[in-house]
């Protein structure tokens, strides 16, 4: 267990199916904070990305910011296996913190996945 | 044993008078000097369910109409909200509170991390004059639910008599000053 000098709050991304393969295809899974009304600015921290390979192969999952030819990689591809379902956990995750949309694409689709997030204000 | 508004201590939250203290609360312009003569804690209770707000709104000001105390009463809340909002206080309702000339601060549920003791939240009610409350859901996400929690003490208080008044306000006389409602600023 980590020391954090920024608490956060942990949050719940959608459930969200990234049905189309390719970087062009990358899609949010975790959208920022940024209401014009807001407080202050919010970031947040990758904690845990629960999901299920469905892409009849094994594939390369890719978490990063961007869409389409815009898409860089936050962290190193996970690794996920035909059939299976993956949960990569704080431990296992970079303490990356996001100060944009968390996009997402799979080498090959589909893949259903899951973040836990700890937004950061 | 030393009472005054907002106190931090080490843990928890104390009064801020005892049966038989003297107090003035202040209400927008008001001078109410009151004696108590009951008081007793209100545990952590939830009192307010602004409900639900679409994402990246601000809720209609809503009042706290759960924390109202019957005549001759007054109370000390501390509080915090539930769900993953900033929140505004307006006591009375035109009246923000924890106001500056730039910026109206908002409560959020860090607060219970960056200040356990919830003193830089606590507020003073007089009577049904409760506070309004504004949530703004900053998210890209719709929330189906926004909860208050509060908690404090319940004041009976009775009027003070004339001499004793002029004596707190000559400076001889011991009394604990309390404000129940916001500032607009800007006075010279």
């Amino acid at each position: 267990m980590s020391t954090e000098l920024k608490k956060g709050v942990r949050l719940q991304g959608p459930v969200t199916a990234l049905a189309a393969a390719g970087v062009a295809n990358a899609a949010a899974i975790f959208q920022q904070s940024n209401f014009a009304n807001q407080i202050g600015t919010k970031t947040f921290r990758i904690k845990r990305i629960k999901g299920l390979n469905a892409a009849l192969a094994n594939t390369l999952l890719h978490i990063g910011t961007g869409v389409g030819g815009a898409f860089v990689d936050s962290i190193p591809p996970l690794q996920t296996i035909n059939g299976l379902n993956f949960d990569f956990v704080e431990d296992d995750l970079p303490e990356v913190e996001w100060s944009a949309d968390m996009t997402a694409y799979p080498v090959a689709a589909t893949l259903t996945v899951q973040v836990e997030v700890e937004e950061v204000s | 044993m030393e009472l005054y508004p907002c106190k931090s201590g080490l843990g928890g939250m104390e009064p801020v008078a005892l049966v038989n203290h003297n107090v003035c609360i202040q209400y927008t312009t008001a001078k109410l000097y009151r004696k108590v003569t009951f008081f007793e804690p209100i545990p952590p209770f939830q009192f307010l369910d602004i409900g639900a707000i679409a994402a990246q709104t601000v809720s209609a000001r809503t009042r706290g109409a759960n924390l109202d105390l019957y005549d001759a009463e007054f109370a000390q809340w501390r509080w915090y909200p539930l769900d993953n909002l900033q929140i505004r206080l307006f006591l009375p309702a035109t009246n923000g509170k924890a106001t500056m000339r730039n910026l109206q601060v908002t409560l959020d549920t860090l607060i219970v991390t960056r200040d356990p003791d919830l003193h830089m939240t606590e507020f003073f009610m007089w009577e049904d004059k409760s506070p309004w409350f504004e949530a703004i859901n900053f998210m890209d996400y719709a929330v189906t639910q926004c909860r208050l929690v509060a908690m404090g003490y319940r004041y009976v208080t009775e009027k003070l008599p004339e001499a004793t008044v002029k004596g707190i306000e000559s400076g001889s006389v011991a009394c604990v000053y309390l404000s129940a409602s916001g500032h607009a600023g800007g006075v010279e």
